[in-house]
């Protein structure tokens, strides 16, 4: 059954790899339009050697990565304490909650123009995009999660005399988690969505660069290979932050 | 209690608000005080944006998002739904839904403004693209999800596969769909926003772009504020939907 399964996605997957190539190795669609594989294969050589105007795949990447992990580290380093402690003090939830929530349903690309205004083109305003972007969500899911934790078990660790924080170290934080890290995960898809679409609109370096400059110059080539870089890169950030989850919160499912 | 304190936390950040912009410490083109925003509010309202009333720029984002989420949804549920069920479509479909998902959408949208130019075509297909995956996945994980007894109670008073289908599964499935729905409009109606900063000549998220390059803090302010509230209403109108189409739900 997994090998039947296995077998095709893999035929999917090739089938549509052999469509791709055959439709651009029979000027069906002009290069302009559509570069084939073989394009691709020598764009990703060329990039990696000599770079896209200079500046290599690799560093590219690098500035497109560390961007997004910067905002996203930055939001999760301030935002699950705050959320924390907005689950725990009613009044410290009164007083921000209101701020979150105004936040967190504005597509991010929105205040990116405020931000260009007040710090400028360069990388104060993404980072501060970024984790504006990512920081309403997480703080939002660790304030649900302290108040998702069962009542009673905080009863039964207080009447076995369980300090406050005893109580919250080992009580309300454990059942925050699970809530916490589904926080994170979608905090940095969305962050990853964003560092692109800052970089198509101000940025002279990073994979959203590239892939932006490239169509201006009608390079299909490398605009596809961007395209394939950023997707495989989101599947790998995804999927780290999904072991990670596994590996913390080993009992989720198991309540 | 809990109301008075949020009021008051309100009012503080207006207070601070309009103290920063009365020191001057901060230049009025920056950061445009309470006032003047809400007096710009009521002149674009009153005289709309570059040959556009404000509704005309709401209603032409507002094509566009429902046109794309629209079709993304009908797609990505159809696909969803038969993948739940046949699990060969589901090993076919897998590894493409799991690529575009997560993939940053702006970065098919130069490919696709390549392609179609940077009219019309070029944003529907970029919404319907965002929306398709978060459709299929919700759809998909809700037919598996499926109560195992109510299908076999079905089978076993002997109904056929289609009214299986039409009477369990699809039943089941809607309250994950309206989930998926919720979370493909939140993402397909950012993506609007930025599509729209990135290559437009109306709507609102171009609004905010062309105000911002002439530096008019307070228009882009309003702009927020408006693309903030459309964003809510969408939502709510889509929660009162999956209210009235699952009126089952809880009971």
């Amino acid at each position: 059954m997994q090998t039947r399964r296995l077998a095709l996605s893999v035929g999917g997957v090739l089938a549509a790899l052999l469509g791709w190539w055959a439709l651009t190795a029979t000027d069906v669609v002009a290069p302009e339009l559509l570069a084939g594989p073989g394009a691709v294969i020598a764009a990703l050589r060329e990039m990696l050697a000599n770079g896209y105007r200079g500046t290599t795949l690799q560093q590219n990447t690098l500035a497109t990565l560390g961007r997004c992990l910067g905002g996203f580290g930055l939001a999760t380093l301030i935002g699950v304490p705050l959320g924390l402690f907005m689950g725990v003090n009613r009044v410290a939830s009164a007083a921000l909650d209101w701020i979150v929530q105004v936040l967190r349903p504005l597509p991010p690309l929105s205040y990116m123009i405020l931000l260009i205004v007040w710090l400028g083109v360069g990388n104060a305003s993404k980072l501060a995009l970024l984790f504006l972007t990512a920081f309403p969500i997480i703080v939002s899911a660790s304030a649900a999660g302290v108040r998702g934790v069962a009542r009673q078990r905080v009863q039964a660790a207080q009447s076995l005399g369980a300090s406050d924080e005893a109580v919250f170290r080992h009580v309300i934080f454990p059942g925050a988690l699970p809530q916490i890290f589904s926080g994170l995960r979608i905090a940095l898809a969305a962050a990853f969505s964003t560092v692109v679409a800052a970089e198509l609109l101000a940025a002279t370096d990073g994979l959203g660069w590239m892939v932006i400059s490239a169509s201006h110059f009608l390079r299909s080539d490398i605009v596809e290979l961007g395209i394939i870089v950023l997707g495989v890169l989101g599947m790998a950030l995804g999927g780290a932050l999904l072991a990670l989850d596994l590996r913390v919160v080993h009992w989720r499912g198991r309540d | 209690m809990r109301v008075l304190v949020t009021l008051a936390s309100i009012a503080a950040v207006l207070l601070l608000w309009e103290a920063i912009c009365a020191s001057g410490a901060v230049p009025d083109l920056l950061l445009p005080t309470p006032v003047e925003t809400f007096q710009t509010a009521q002149e674009l309202i009153a005289g709309g944006y570059k040959g556009y009333s404000l509704a005309e720029h709401v209603g032409f984002s507002l094509e566009r998002v429902l046109a794309g989420f629209g079709l993304g949804m009908v797609a990505g549920t159809s696909i969803g739904l038969i993948a739940g069920s046949v699990p060969a479509v589901d090993a076919i479909a897998a590894p493409f839904i799991g690529f575009l998902r997560p993939l940053p959408q702006l970065a098919y949208f130069v490919l696709l403004i390549v392609w179609f130019g940077i009219g019309e075509m070029a944003k529907i297909t970029l919404l319907f693209l965002t929306a398709l995956p978060v459709a299929a996945v919700a759809a998909r994980d809700g037919v598996r999800n499926v109560d195992q007894t109510r299908l076999r109670a079905a089978q076993a008073l002997g109904a056929n596969r289609a009214q299986i289908f039409l009477h369990v599964t699809l039943p089941s499935t809607l309250g994950p769909i309206f989930t998926g729905a919720r979370l493909a409009l939140g993402i397909t109606y950012g993506t609007l926003i930025a599509s729209e900063i990135i290559a437009g000549s109306t709507g609102i998220g171009w609004m905010i772009l062309d105000a911002g390059r002439f530096l008019r803090s307070d228009e882009v302010f309003v702009g927020i504020a408006v693309i903030g509230a459309l964003g809510l209403v969408l939502d709510r109108l889509l929660v009162a939907a999956e209210r009235r189409v699952i009126h089952w739900a809880g009971s």
